[in-house]
């Protein structure tokens, strides 16, 4: 209590300049909702020595009306994968593939089930409160696609507190505009938040092309990206101790895709939709809880070119229904059992007909406390049965141990797996393949160290090494000669690999203080064995993951405003799986500067964003330019 | 204790924000001498949509063997999907299919002297006479006319179907219809569609034998259960005289001839071949491909070596493999990125 007191007089005093700070003070607010406490899910609670990291709301509002993607880019270790602003942003994930992060909304996973990704500049920032990355696999909490790691957009109720309405513009170079509503109101137990956004670029910034003779500036065409949608999310408290909340998110994207440097002609249109509801009942107990969720995705892919044969249309349907159970005894050893029954229907042109699957997971966790609470343990397990086959049972064990001088100890070791996508099992040229899970063991070491509260300086500091090898991880190969491909297990992949994370902030008096962070990345995902004759791709790194990354923020806080400068450095990539061609390293800088005011009740937040601000020529993707130096103004008003 | 933990933050910061990943030894830029006695241009298809096609070039009298010569003489990528090669009136024509254009090289210096645009999705370009040649599309139901001296676009022949290889006898143009079961007969005084073979399940390969026949190899669908066929089109009669149906469940592909005409080889997974001397011949494997994954077929119009590529997969540089005519192996060596087309360029 006297913690939480601590926090409340911090807040006073310094105010609310600390938008950019990861130093989280403020997160613990949460912990003051009783039922929130007792509702941590089981993949916060029996995560036990796992790497863990939040985003909370003050960093995120920094990104506020921008998208997960280039909130990752620049405040995780996770490396974005973007073929350019507007398009196609996938993850790789402690040196895993794009189907290995699994990302979690209202306890359900965002991957989508024809090809297994997640395309975060779908995801609005404004859809969550706080983003927590989870590095390294845990098959046995998440169930499939938690290879490389998980992220969880975690949303916290604000009973009790006042309606709030919120409007934010957001404008930016090559024709972005942004704009995005909500409102948050209800009384002390029930709670009800609408946001509303549309998004519009043409994306259309100039760049050397290197393909052409001469190398000519040109103007990025046929990129025009827009997307809207509109979320509404409903909590209620029911008597007492049960807790109701539904979700409703649509989302609606329509993108031209544009070409590499060196391809000439008429790029594709896409068109995504996706509508997702979910509904979640909790009831609590002084020693044991009981939870049920269920949600229905749907999600609609068109692609239309008019010289290309692959046009056409997939869309999706899944079904996810979830019982949980949780018992603590004599508040030291905490059990919890669930059943997940997940049920997929999918149609594609590419698989020329409508396909289903049905997956049924029991999964079991276990944590206890001993020496005063110092030492954590968990153990988790999963088992499921997809379409009648089981798959390998999927054990989590971690520990966590606090030391003397602010230190602490974690480990873990588990096993996490991949089911195959529908696109891997149902393409055309695929269906007559026999094609088995991703599946493998991982283990992380970790030490963290924090200075306490009180100081005027504190540094919270992170250093892990991490191992992880994935069996029958599938490649696409051709059938035979000519059209037709089908994914094969291919390979043993072997990653090993060393994270480091400091983070300072200094408070220099009441208005000023300093924050400083770095992240730094260094890893190795290597082929180990691959059932190709004379494949060259052994013992070598895989293609667009790059070994080496580091961020390092700087920002400063004065009164109400605030100055930061973000800086990130990405490694070479290799663009073949022989490593005989590479993307070059790449330096980025931005700028951030923000300013927080109030008008009677009304408060204002202004920002101006300075991306690239050294024009670094540089691609992400190979052939896809990436815009030069860019920028951004927000202006954001709450009532 | 402050101290060292300033200590602590400034090393932290220090060590990683100059870290660098080492860049693998690059190669400098060869500048390569003209082949004087021949050389084999080999085509490297490259990924789709990621511009790393490349030109490898083996200089058969040095044994030298020279990569990424267009890049590396031109100061610049040679494209995307680099599909074919073929020489006429000593240029090099490189048909780079996704890039939409054809780069025509000087052989001397291997530098491009003119870049044909305006096409669809190029595959292969064959000669007419000294002032056209035609190129067959992919993403277009449509022949191209180039004119040989302005390097430009100066006609289009409507076909039914995308058109693959293509050849060219007695003034008419054979052209394959790949997702159809023709063969396209234009005729080149007109420069009409005239008249069609029907042959098997997506034609793909044409070549010319000794007697002037034509034979034609049909891809079949293995997975609609259709088997690849061979045909031989009677120049003289204009019908299709003789059909064998290959009994193997992979797509045939890249239909090619040795020196004398009187020998084919294809790739269906493996290396077949048919001696068409004989006329009771039936194909026959001469090169297993278990385990590799054949792509490219080139056969030395002067040694009859065969050259076959390895592509892998298809995400690493390819292994050209060389046998000889009765599939000894001979040696082999790495080209660029799936490595599709070759050409034996002898000056």
């Amino acid at each position: 209590m006297l913690r939480k007191k601590n926090v409340v007089r911090k807040k006073k005093t310094i105010g609310l300049c600390i938008l950019l700070s990861s130093v989280q003070v403020w997160a613990q607010r949460s912990d003051t909702l009783q039922l929130v406490t007792i509702k941590t899910s089981r993949f916060t609670k029996f995560a036990t020595g796992s790497s863990q990291y939040t985003i909370d709301s003050t960093l995120m509002l920094a990104y506020k009306a921008q998208h997960l993607a280039q909130l990752l880019a620049a405040e995780s270790q996770i490396y974005m994968r973007t073929y350019g602003p507007g398009s196609l942003t996938s993850s790789s994930f402690r040196g895993a593939s794009a189907e290995h992060t699994a990302v979690i909304w209202k306890g359900f996973n965002l991957q989508n089930p024809m090809y297994g990704q997640v395309d975060f500049t779908q995801i609005p920032t404004e859809l969550t409160d706080r983003v927590t990355i989870q590095y390294g696999g845990n098959g046995a909490l998440f169930g499939s696609g938690a290879i490389g790691g998980s992220i969880r957009l975690e949303s916290t109720p604000t009973f009790g507190q006042p309606t709030r309405t919120k409007a934010t513009l957001l404008a930016g170079s090559f024709g972005l505009q942004r704009y995005s509503v909500s409102c948050d109101w209800g009384k002390k137990q029930k709670r009800s938040k609408l946001l509303a956004y549309h998004e519009q670029a043409r994306n259309n910034f100039t760049f050397t092309n290197t393909a052409l003779p001469g190398s000519p500036e040109q103007r990025m065409q046929h990129a025009t990206a827009q997307q809207s949608g509109v979320v509404l999310e409903n909590v209620m408290q029911l008597r007492k101790k049960q807790i109701v909340s539904a979700a409703l998110w649509y989302h609606q994207a329509n993108r031209q895709l544009a070409l590499p440097m060196s391809v000439t002609g008429v790029g594709g249109n896409q068109i995504d939709k996706s509508l997702k509801a979910t509904i979640d009942w909790t009831k609590s107990h002084s020693d044991w809880l009981l939870m049920a969720r269920t949600a229905l995705f749907y999600d609609l892919l068109n692609y239309a070119n008019p010289v290309d044969i692959f046009s056409g249309n997939s869309q999706s349907l899944t079904s996810i229904t979830e019982v949980e159970g949780r018992y603590t005894l004599r508040a030291k050893h905490h059990f919890n059992v669930g059943i997940n029954q997940t049920a997929i229907w999918a149609e594609s042109d590419g698989y020329g007909g409508r396909f289903n699957q049905l997956r049924t997971a029991v999964f079991a966790s276990y944590k206890t406390f001993a020496f005063n609470q110092k030492l954590q343990l968990s153990a988790s397990v999963r088992e499921e049965l997809v379409s009648s086959t089981l798959t390998p049972i999927m054990p989590y064990i971690g520990i966590e141990y606090k030391l003397r001088w602010g230190l602490q100890l974690l480990a873990n070791a588990n096993r996490s797996y991949r089911l195959p996508t529908f696109n891997e099992l149902f393409w055309r040229t695929a269906q007559n393949q026999t094609l088995l899970p991703e599946s493998g063991w991982g283990g992380e070491l970790g030490l963290t160290h924090s200075t306490p509260n009180t100081n005027k300086l504190r540094i919270e500091s992170r250093l892990t090494y991490f191992e992880r090898v994935i069996d029958n991880w599938i490649v696409w190969q051709p059938v035979s000669l000519g059209n037709g491909w089908a994914p094969k297990n291919l390979r043993q992949v072997h990653t090993k690999g060393t994270e480091f994370k400091i983070a300072g902030t200094f408070i220099a008096t009441q208005s000023l203080q300093f924050t400083v962070q770095s992240q730094f990345s260094g890893l190795q995902s290597v082929v180990s064995k691959s059932n190709l004759n004379d494949d060259e791709a052994v013992g070598k790194q895989l293609i667009f993951v790059p070994r080496l990354t580091h961020q390092h923020r700087f920002v400063t806080h004065y009164k109400r405003s605030y100055i930061g400068y973000l800086h990130t450095y990405t490694g070479l990539r290799f663009t073949a799986s022989d490593n005989s061609g590479w993307l070059n390293d790449y330096q980025l800088g931005s700028i951030i500067a923000g300013h927080k005011f109030h008008i009677r009740s009304i408060s204002f937040v202004t920002q101006f964003q300075l991306n690239n601000c050294w024009n670094a020529a540089y691609t992400v993707m190979a052939d896809r330019p990436m815009p030069g130096r860019n920028y951004l103004i927000t202006f954001q008003f709450q009532l | 204790m402050k101290q060292q933990i300033l200590t602590y933050l400034l090393i932290g910061q220090l060590c990683w924000l100059f870290s660098c990943d080492d860049k693998p030894n690059i190669v400098a830029p060869v500048v390569i001498p003209p082949p004087v006695k021949g050389a084999v241009w080999i085509a490297n298809e490259g990924n789709f949509q990621m511009g790393n096609a490349s030109l490898t070039v083996l200089d058969l009298e040095k044994k030298e063997l020279y990569e990424n010569v267009f890049e590396n003489n031109n100061g610049r990528k040679l494209g995307d999907v680099f599909q074919s090669i073929n020489f006429i009136q000593n240029l090099a024509y490189l048909v780079v299919n996704n890039s939409q254009k054809i780069e025509v090289c000087d052989p001397k210096t291997f530098q491009s002297v003119a870049i044909v645009s305006g096409f669809t999705s190029p595959r292969y370009i064959v000669q007419h006479n000294s002032t056209s040649a035609f190129v067959s599309e992919y993403y277009a139901n449509a022949i191209r006319r180039v004119n040989l001296s302005t390097q430009t676009i100066d006609g289009t022949i409507a076909v039914p179907s995308w058109i693959d290889e293509m050849v060219i006898q007695n003034n008419r143009l054979y052209a394959a219809g790949a997702n159809s079961k023709s063969v396209y007969i234009i005729d080149l005084t007109t420069q009409e569609l005239t008249d069609s073979i029907i042959v098997g399940n997506a034609p793909t390969s044409i070549v010319i034998d000794f007697e002037n026949n034509l034979w034609i190899l049909c891809k079949g669908k293995p997975e609609l259960g259709t088997k690849p066929t061979l045909h031989r089109y009677h120049s003289i009669n204009k019908t299709i005289d003789k059909t064998i149906t290959l009994n193997i469940d992979a797509e045939a592909t890249r239909l090619r001839i040795n020196a004398l005409k009187n020998k084919l080889y294809w790739l269906a997974r493996d290396v077949y071949t048919l001696n068409i001397l004989d006329s009771n011949a039936t194909p026959q494997k001469l090169v297993d491909g278990i385990g590799k994954t054949f792509y490219g077929l080139g056969v030395n119009p002067k040694t009859e070596e065969i050259y076959v590529s390895n592509a892998k997969d298809y995400v690493q540089r390819s292994t050209v493999i060389r046998y000889d005519a009765v599939g000894n192996y001979l040696g082999d060596f790495n080209a660029g990125l799936i490595t599709s087309d070759f050409y034996f360029y002898y000056p």
